[in-house]
């Protein structure tokens, strides 16, 4: 059935074309040979393009003269279009400012540019400023501390950091000031404006289109200086007057004064528009009460950057508040401010911190979320819209002087500290620990400043307390948006508004990380205390701001003692009434109402072994509130201690002072040259006695005669007179003198006489009434 | 006639930072260019593909519309194409130089 049947051998035919393929080879060779080096010179290229067009490109065999007029309409129809292509793409702007990403993504953040003038030493830098385009960074600088007057220098530097003589150690450009400038603030739309606020409490308007007299106008001719300096400046959108393009100038001020100033850029007209100032008088800050003062003094300030009437303030000795400067509510204390109505803006306070309040930074991607950092070492994140409590509580353990929110990433921080770092907090992956620190040996002592470049996002500005600033430029994962992102944000801030109350284990937690932090640096007595107030706290499970305020206690006398390190260093005047005002501070209360508050809700869903722990937990704070006003009274007297010795330090410097002065006076005497005059004097002074006892003698002798003289031209004159008179002037007879003084005494008798008789008449009729 | 083709092709390489220019007929051969052999032949089939996604793309979208222009920024260059029925007219730019001229 089946039979082998072999076939013949089936043949396909090659598909390959040679021809082709060889034809190809033979004009790239050609091409590449001998029209490449010809074609790159712009010159001879169009005079090749005939005959290369010609000969070798075109590959369309049979290229006939039906396919030449083709070429033509089409090209009559494609050029012109292409041309009007070509002149937009030279114009366009679709493509400015985009930057090509790096081949290679960098790993990490790294130093740009390190500036520092050396013009400026000693000097610390108080702020920074970008101008809106980017290119250019404004630094101020102010001396360090201050006694009382301000008498340093002033200094504003700014880098133009994308022109070509671009140099790190020296300035684009550099002006002075009589006194220290704390504040800057670029125009957000005039790149050649800059503001700055002076520690005396000016503002100056700089104009850099002006090269000869770049001050535009100062505040001084307006209203006289301020008693207190100014702290920031900010620029913000006119909310008075939404149609108006002006920007509104917002300053500052250590005196808790918020000012809002109207300007001219183009003119130089500067005025007050109005003024608000925090008090602190009659409001109670949860678990906190501030008294002693009817202001506090505000040390930063930030604006939600949907609505420039809101802002959040972060002020001396801890005090947070939430502020709206459409507020129409007058201020309750008598302020001295002529003719300026101060209105109160406080809206809301929020969760205080434990010393001063550095840095405050409202989200850029939501409206709701604001964070702030103190000398504490806190960093707070309040949701707004739910609780004045913190949302997020991180405990950087480092005391932060600055805050930024990042621009290009929501949930991003940077936060600068006083050891010259920069942390890098991404609340993405960590609530508690920094992700990323930023830290270089350029930048060093304490990192005051912090600024991102609005234009590029990559570029973060942070300058230090030794003068010196650095620009980094942050990585892509640093400056680019991850997958929504903006999602997690949302969910973190619901989510974390429902888990709080981790007070006690807060406060034990902190003290451990004080303890690493810094027990090495504690000798043994401290140490002991330190750990004796560990286990008090552990034994009461109090609540978290007593133990925070021990732990803080701990931090200013470590201050004290110098061994903190030398960048804490501020002047005694403010330390004193930084730790006055925490000491001030006391929050047990608040603790005990809390745990009232759960012991409610444990009792409302009916658990008993919750309740009696609770309970006990408030008998025992109740006991440990006696111990506190104990400790606090302890406290008291260690504040009373502080004045003191700050008074005698005072003195000491006064002291200081005048035994300089006398030292000045001193070595501008010198003694033996002053001996020498003396003596010179003296002999000249003695040289001049004696020739004027010497004038003396000749003059008497000279003058010894006149009298002699006198007489006898009297007695000429009256020769004269006789002769001329005939007898009747010169030496007439004299008068008789004795006729009258004779016929006075018999008057004086008769007058005697007359007495005596009157006297016997009296006599008589007092012998008459006497008989 | 010839020549007037080639005056268009020289005026439009007179414009700034303009590398070179290529006209391809409808199978991605070159007709006329003034750049060297090697570079035309890969501009010439590579663009080819592109501008036909590019056309049946805008056509799948609607079948009314048509693709008239592209342009292709990149990082060296800006290729910008004006394709036709029959041809297409390539040109390469080099932004950078355009803008600083």
């Amino acid at each position: 059935m089946f039979t082998d049947v072999i076939s013949d051998v089936i043949g396909i035919p090659s598909q390959r074309i040679r021809s082709k393929n060889h034809v190809d080879g033979g004009t790239l060779t050609d091409g590449i040979e001998l029209r490449s080096s010809e074609v790159q010179s712009y010159s001879t290229s169009d005079a090749q393009v005939e005959a290369l067009g010609l000969t070798h490109a075109v590959a369309d065999k049979d290229g006939s003269e039906a396919n030449i007029f083709k070429v033509l309409a089409f090209l009559e129809k494609a050029a012109p279009r292409m041309e009007k292509e070509l002149k937009q793409a030279t114009s366009s702007h679709a493509f400015d400012g985009y930057v090509l990403l790096d081949d290679v993504a960098e790993k990490s953040p790294k130093v740009l540019h390190s500036l520092n003038s050396g013009d400026i030493s000693g000097m610390m830098v108080t702020g920074l400023s970008w101008n809106h385009m980017g290119t250019v960074l404004g630094a101020v600088y102010s001396a360090e501390s201050h006694d009382n007057w301000c008498d340093h220098i002033g200094h504003l530097a700014t880098w133009g950091i994308t022109r070509s003589n671009f140099d790190g150690k020296k300035p684009t450009r550099q002006q002075t000031a009589k006194c220290c400038i704390t504040g800057i603030a670029y125009h957000p739309l005039n790149p050649a404006i800059v503001a700055t606020s002076t520690y005396n409490g000016e503002i100056m308007i700089w104009d850099f289109n002006n090269e000869d007299e770049p001050l535009l106008e100062s505040s001084l001719a307006i209203m006289g200086t301020q008693k207190e300096p100014f702290t920031s400046l900010k620029w913000i959108r006119n909310f008075l007057d939404v149609r108006s393009q002006n920007q509104l100038l917002v300053s500052t001020g250590l005196d808790g004064r918020i000012l809002l100033w109207g300007v001219n850029v183009t003119t130089g007209g500067l005025k007050v528009l109005r003024g608000y100032i925090v008090e602190s008088d009659g409001i109670t800050i949860p678990g906190h009460l501030v008294h002693h003062q009817t202001y506090v003094g505000i040390l930063s300030i930030d604006f939600n950057p949907q609505d420039s009437s809101q802002c959040i303030v972060g002020c001396e000795g801890g005090v947070l508040a939430f502020c709206s400067l459409v507020s129409e509510k007058l201020a309750e204390g008598s302020f001295a401010d002529a003719g300026l109505q101060l209105r109160n803006p406080v809206w809301q306070f929020l969760h205080p911190h434990v010393g001063n309040v550095t840095g405050v930074s409202w989200c850029p991607f939501s409206s709701d979320l604001v964070a702030s950092c103190g000398i504490d070492g806190d960093i707070q994140i309040f949701n707004l819209k739910e609780s004045v409590n913190p949302m997020v509580s991180i405990i950087a353990g480092v005391p932060c002087m600055s805050l930024v929110w990042s621009p290009a990433r929501p949930l991003v921080l940077y936060v600068g500290n006083a050891k010259s770092e920069v942390f890098v907090f991404d609340l993405k992956q960590s609530h508690s620990n920094p992700t990323m620190i930023l830290s270089t040996p350029e930048l060093s002592g304490i990192v005051n400043a912090l600024a991102f470049s609005a234009h590029s996002m990559k570029l973060l500005a942070a300058g230090s307390s030794k003068g010196n600033c650095v620009i980094w430029k942050l990585t892509e994962d640093l400056t680019s948006q991850q997958g929504q992102e903006m999602a997690l944000l949302n969910d973190l801030m619901k989510s974390l508004d429902q888990q709080k109350g981790t007070g006690a284990l807060y406060s034990i937690w902190y003290l451990y990380s004080l303890k690493y932090d810094y027990g090495n640096q504690l000798n043994s007595s401290q140490s002991f205390n330190f750990q004796l107030y560990l286990g008090y706290e552990l034994e009461h499970g109090l609540g978290t701001q007593s133990g925070c305020l021990i732990a803080h206690l701990f931090l200013c006398m470590k201050t004290v003692m110098g061994l903190f390190g030398k960048s804490e260093q501020k002047s005694p005047k403010d330390q004193v009434r930084e730790w006055c005002s925490r000491l001030r501070k006391e929050g047990i209360q608040r603790e005990e109402d809390k745990v009232k508050k759960t012991l409610k809700d444990a009792a409302k869903k009916g658990d008993k072994d919750v309740c009696l722990i609770l309970a006990k937990e408030i008998i025992h704070s109740r006991k440990a509130i006696g111990r506190i006003h104990i400790a606090q009274a302890n406290l008291k007297s260690v504040e009373y201690q502080m004045q003191n010795q700050l008074a005698t330090l005072r003195i000491a410097g006064s002291l200081q002072k005048s035994t300089d002065v006398m030292k000045a006076m001193h070595t501008l005497i010198k003694v033996p040259e002053v001996a020498a005059t003396m003596q010179d004097l003296s002999k000249e002074m003695m040289r001049a006695g004696i020739m004027e006892e010497m004038m003396d003698d000749t003059m008497e002798s000279a003058l010894g005669d006149t009298d002699e003289m006198e007489e006898e031209a009297q007695q000429e004159i009256d020769k004269i007179l006789w002769e001329l008179t005939a007898g009747q002037l010169g030496q007439a007879p004299k008068a008789p003198k004795d006729q009258l003084p004779a016929a006075a005494e018999k008057e004086a008798e008769a007058s005697d006489e007359e007495n005596e008789e009157e006297l016997s008449e009296m006599r008589s009729r007092l012998a008459a009434l006497r008989s | 006639m010839s020549s007037e083709v080639e005056e268009t092709l020289k005026r439009i390489q007179g414009h700034k930072g303009v590398m070179g220019v290529i006209v391809i007929n409808s199978e991605g051969i070159p007709i006329k260019t003034t750049m060297d052999n090697a570079q035309t032949v890969q501009y010439a089939a590579l663009i080819g593909q592109l501008t036909e996604k590019a056309r049946s793309t805008v056509r799948d979208l609607d079948p009314t519309n048509e693709l008239t222009f592209f342009r292709v920024r990149s990082k060296k260059h800006e290729i910008m194409v004006a394709p036709d029925k029959e041809y297409m007219l390539i040109v390469v730019q080099n932004p950078n130089e355009a803008a600083a001229l």
